[in-house]
């Protein structure tokens, strides 16, 4: 029997950045950027464990917004356009940097870049999906809402959580293959009630941040280090402070270690202009390449480049760090137990790679390094499965962002766009039930408002109107998709088929939608 | 017969090389091709860059109100009334206190601080009649503020374990990362 079972979870998500009309957009590159330094560096982590009889029990949630463009051919092909273009850069790069200290960095990502290239065309054919879903005997893969919809504030209408909750177990079973036994709730946001539509939709567990659990009616008698049951067993699993903070933390986490690569200095803002230019954006400005030859360094300015072999040891020390400081913990908690401590280690997968490139060799040495401690990674079904009896509690509101409420979401900048959504949301099911049975272009219409609403209720929408980053795009995503809803609910009774077509090509999420969840 | 047998496998292992080649160069021609045939750019598209703006009203009667956190409400309204001075009055249903507020005719909107955790509260609009009693005309939803503390309610099947509950739970992610990508 373990001292402690680790329940290590991954959420990745971004929002549907899809553009067909035009190839210019920044934001279809962070989906580029997301498969380069965190998708590809967790799989080929997988790929490494599943060779050498590793195991890697680890949650992973796979948003559907995720799954839609990872499956979508114009992605995948404006993708492998901009892998050549960095190649292209790169082979320029091996003639400046030769004989420099940079030749060594510029020579790891080519060969990063080129195998990326080979597995992602020869290998994977385009589609990562697959890739994942190779590892599904491990790799515990759990949904999210359909368009990481922030639920409290769908909750006055039912049936825009429902849809949430409803089209995102149908995408998980249409593109993996089964059915999810658990979600991850979009910004750990959660409110009364919620328990019950997860329930309809055969969803198990879910998870929340600290206080959620902490600050239940009755309190948990293990505080967040064992799950408890919803008033309809429904299990949730509270978030451990201590292991995010070591890990997620910008002062005193691992990812601002010294040696780790920075973040903040690329060759898109790095090298002189004109012999970066046809590597940028096609606009001129200065975009990032994804490349960086520097290491953190200190504080300052002034930077040293980045030694791979370095930052990798120290990845592979603060591996052992954590799990030499989880063990104390749950020896410590395990003192007080009746049960196995469970310590809920939940982190943005894009986190691991992109903005600490390091991440993902960290996961893999936890997992190579776990075996010589008293500690057992662990999935939400195995450590229900061994422990099926679990407190029954009724979790308290709550969310994972600043001030563990709903105010991130829910301020100055951006409460004028609930209004409209549950305006539309209402309009939605009052359409639904109009049309309880609509064929031809009146259906076709009918599923694309859908589709424009789900869009609108991205959660990420309200968060960058928050932290005031790409706000005009928030802006216009919000204000667009509402606006193409209005208009076709305008128009549902003569919809207009070229303008609807267009539509469909454009906001092209979840092609089997069906309306009538708003029934 | 060996040699025959060598060259025949030679030549397999040649032909099995070239259709790894030729499946190659198809998948890589998939990759390559340009997007599906889309429609042309119409008005929609262009509106939609020129960033669409939306109905400023929906010509109906409503009140909503949501919870921001444990101590604020933020409530949202429309209304044809014509009154001169609307008046929002919060009522606790717990006790049945309440609280009021005037405000102008063309405020649709409002953040309600300095609230009570784990309470329960509806708003109401309406205005001051000449005896200075409250009629209302738009009543919200019923909510709950959150709880911010730990349940003074315990299970006695599940014996509370006191050093398992740090002193002073974090209510937030402390001193996050940036978000990847938003």
């Amino acid at each position: 029997m373990p001292q402690g079972y680790l329940l290590l979870t991954l959420h990745a998500h971004l929002p549907f950045v899809r553009h067909p009309e035009s190839e210019d957009y920044l934001e279809e590159q962070w989906l580029f950027e997301a498969i380069t330094e965190t998708y590809f560096p967790l799989l080929q982590v997988f790929d490494r464990l599943q060779k050498e009889n590793i195991p890697y029990p680890l949650t992973l949630s796979l948003s559907p917004p995720l799954l839609s463009m990872l499956n979508d051919p114009l992605l995948q092909q404006r993708y492998v356009k901009y892998l050549d273009l960095r190649l292209k850069l790169l082979e320029k790069e091996k003639i400046r940097t030769r004989g420099t200290v940079f030749a060594e960095v510029s020579a790891m990502y080519r060969h990063k870049l080129t195998e990326i290239r080979r597995l992602f065309v020869e290998v994977y054919q385009g589609n990562l999906i697959q890739a994942f879903k190779k590892h599904s005997h491990q790799l515990n893969l759990i949904t999210c809402a359909a368009t990481h919809g922030f639920l409290p504030f769908l909750s006055q209408n039912p049936a825009c959580v429902k849809a949430q909750i409803g089209l995102a177990v149908d995408c998980h079973q249409r593109l993996l293959g089964e059915k999810p036994q658990g979600i991850w709730i979009p910004e750990c946001a959660y409110y009364t009630g919620l328990e019950e539509i997860l329930a309809q939709f055969g969803l198990k567990y879910f998870f929340l941040e600290t206080h959620g659990l902490l600050f239940a009616r009755p309190r948990p008698a293990f505080g967040i280090y064992a799950p408890a049951f919803c008033p309809n067993k429904v299990a949730v699993f509270g978030r451990d402070p201590e292991s995010s903070r070591q890990v997620w933390s910008s002062a005193e986490g691992y990812p601002g270690d010294y040696d780790y690569r920075e973040f903040y200095r690329d060759l898109g803002f790095d090298l002189d202009y004109d012999y970066i230019k046809p590597y940028i954006h096609k606009s001129g400005i200065r975009t990032n390449t994804g490349l960086k030859y520097h290491r953190i360094t200190g504080s300052g300015e002034y930077k040293e480049v980045y030694n791979p072999n370095k930052a990798r040891h120290k990845a592979y020390l603060h591996a052992r760090n954590f799990l030499f400081n989880r063990t104390k913990q749950a020896e410590y908690v395990g003192q007080f137990m009746s049960r196995t401590p469970l310590i809920v280690c939940p982190y943005d997968a894009e986190l691991f790679g992109h903005w600490w490139y390091e991440g993902p060799q960290w996961l893999e040495f936890v997992c190579r390094e776990i075996w010589q401690t008293n500690l057992e990674l662990i999935t939400p079904r195995q450590y229900l499965q061994r422990y099926p009896e679990n407190q029954i509690l009724q979790p308290c509101p709550s969310s994972w962002g600043e001030n563990g409420y709903y105010q991130v979401w829910l301020e100055g900048n951006n409460h004028w766009i609930y209004r409209h959504l549950h305006q539309a949301g209402q309009q939605m099911t009052n359409l639904a039930a109009y049309y309880p049975q609509a064929t031809g272009i009146i259906k076709r219409a009918l599923n694309q408002a859908a589709r424009e609403l789900l869009l609108a209720q991205s959660s990420d929408w309200a968060f960058i109107l928050h932290t005031r980053t790409m706000t005009d795009y928030a802006l216009r995503r919000t204000k667009t998709h509402l606006d193409n809803f209005f208009r076709l609910v305008r128009e549902m009774e003569h919809p207009d088929e070229i303008n609807l077509r267009i539509l469909e090509n454009q906001n092209n999420i979840f092609p089997e939608i069906d309306y009538r969840y708003y029934q | 017969m060996i040699w025959f047998i060598l060259a025949l496998a030679l030549l397999l292992i040649l032909l099995l090389l070239f259709y790894h080649e030729l499946q190659k160069q198809q998948i890589q021609k998939k990759l390559d091709l340009p997007p599906s045939h889309l429609p042309p750019l119409s008005d929609w598209e262009t509106a939609a860059e020129l960033e669409p703006e939306l109905p400023p009203n929906y010509q109906q009667n409503y009140l909503e109100l949501l919870v921001q956190g444990p101590t604020c409400l933020y409530a949202y309204w429309e209304t044809e009334s014509r009154e001169e001075i609307p008046v929002l009055r919060l009522v606790r249903l717990e006790d049945q206190r309440f609280w009021q507020k005037e405000i102008n005719r063309q405020q649709r909107d409002l953040f309600w601080p300095e609230l009570q955790p784990n309470q329960s509260y509806r708003l109401e609009l309406g205005y001051l009649n000449s005896a200075g009693e409250f009629n209302h005309f738009l009543v919200s939803r019923a909510v709950h503020t959150p709880p911010n503390t730990v349940s003074p309610i315990t299970d006695p099947s599940w014996p509370l374990i006191p050093d398992l509950y740090p002193q002073d739970p974090p209510l937030s992610n402390p001193g996050s990362l940036e978000r990847p990508f938003r």
